[in-house]
């Protein structure tokens, strides 16, 4: 059995881009550092800010959550988890579930909001109605939620838990396809719009997919490893990530340099043409005065949603005192 | 040469596969080092970790659909 580099007790995780081999101690203390070096160097997360932890059940948010946890005492913030529960049948009724289990094991806040109780349907039954990919329903749905709950909240920070894995393929497909200002938003950090949208911030983004599930395992933490109904295995997405880490087997330490590099260039990427104005029917971010959130909403329940939804989360933060 | 039962995750599928070493077992279901985990009782396992003759393995993809 192999051995641990740094401490010769048996090694349960190979990290070949750093030629070690370590224990579940010395594994759990090697992601947690990464992860606080992230946090610093991007300056993800200030003294005395409150930070909202997007979960959604899987090993990715449990990570997240686990390791930002350990580290808001030493770097001083404050930190609720927030889920969002799709309303995809039983993946979403075990996403939850798993969020919750998630929650009490690290004693910490969590909003649940629920889809089908703030717009009446479910993600799939949206998309449906709005004739439009699943996937494409649930990323506006998603990001509208939580924008919107984060800013209700008056939090500083919204972290997700986009890991390595996801940026490499995402940068690669942009660049694969041109759309050049999809490397731009590959930030590990986006600053706040007052009034308009909260920071954006990536905690896990020089963690590696294997990693991030080790370290949900190692530590024991609560997480439901199955796949979204929708999801395509043979999407684009899915084969750039296997294209990446085939590459990294071959080449340790090319998919940290790459989302390294990312981090630092990715300002000189071509940004947006538009600027960000309030959409005129809930008074969050859009380009152009209407909200992809608020478009949907109209297209699917005959009225604009946003501002009716963003009353509910606000009745919702008050009772839950988060 | 042990002969193991793999557990495939997500989705549950097993089959029988015959191989030493659990990098042999990686190699033998066509599968890259980088998007697996190999589980032993729940623990991970190298690759230059060896298999027992009989025992069940769970392979799980780490990576998520697109």
């Amino acid at each position: 059995m192999a051995k641990c580099s740094l401490c010769g007790a048996p090694a349960v995780a190979e990290v070949r881009y750093a030629r070690l081999r370590l224990c579940r101690e010395h594994f759990l203390e090697f992601v947690e550092r990464k992860v606080e070096r992230a946090v610093r160097e991007h300056h993800m997360i200030r003294r005395g800010e409150k930070v909202v932890a997007a979960i959604s059940g899987g090993k990715d948010s449990a990570t997240l959550a686990g390791v930002l946890a350990r580290l808001r005492e030493r770097l001083g913030f404050g930190l609720v988890l927030a889920h969002i529960d799709l309303g995809i049948g039983e993946y979403s009724v075990r996403s939850r579930r798993a969020s919750e289990r998630l929650a009490d094991e690290l004693g910490l806040p969590l909003l649940v909001l629920s889809v089908e109780e703030l717009l009446g349907d479910g993600v799939p039954r949206l998309a449906m109605k709005a004739r439009r990919p699943a996937c494409s329903v649930c990323g506006i749905v998603k990001r509208y939620l939580l924008n919107a709950l984060a800013i209700e909240a008056r939090a500083d920070r919204v972290a997700t838990g986009h890991n390595a894995d996801d940026i490499a393929a995402y940068a690669l497909k942009a660049f694969l396809t041109q759309n050049l200002e999809d490397l731009r938003k590959q930030k590990p950090a986006t600053p706040s719009i007052e009034g308009l949208a909260v920071s954006r911030v990536k905690p896990l983004y020089s963690v590696y997919e294997k990693e991030s599930y080790l370290y949900a395992l190692l530590r024991g933490l609560p997480f439901y490893h199955e796949e979204c109904p929708h999801a395509r295995l043979t999407s684009l997405d899915f084969h750039l990530k296997e294209m990446i880490n085939k590459l990294e087997s071959r080449h340790p330490g090319i998919k940290l340099q790459l989302v390294r590099g990312l981090a630092r260039n990715a300002d000189r990427y071509p940004g947006e043409d538009w600027e960000p104005v309030p959409c005129r029917h809930c008074g969050l971010i859009s380009y152009g005065g209407e909200c992809s959130f608020c478009r949907l909403t109209s297209r699917v329940k005959g009225e604009p949603l946003g501002g009716k939804v963003r009353g509910k989360i606000r009745s919702l933060i008050e009772g839950s005192h988060i | 040469m042990a002969r193991v039962t793999v557990r495939m995750l997500p989705g549950g599928e097993t089959r029988t596969v015959e191989a030493e070493r659990v990098s042999d077992l990686i190699r033998s279901l066509g599968l890259d080092d980088e998007s697996y985990v190999i589980l032993r009782d729940g623990k991970p396992l190298l690759p230059g970790d060896r298999l027992r003759d009989g025992e069940t393995i769970v392979v799980v993809r780490v990576l998520s659909g697109g």
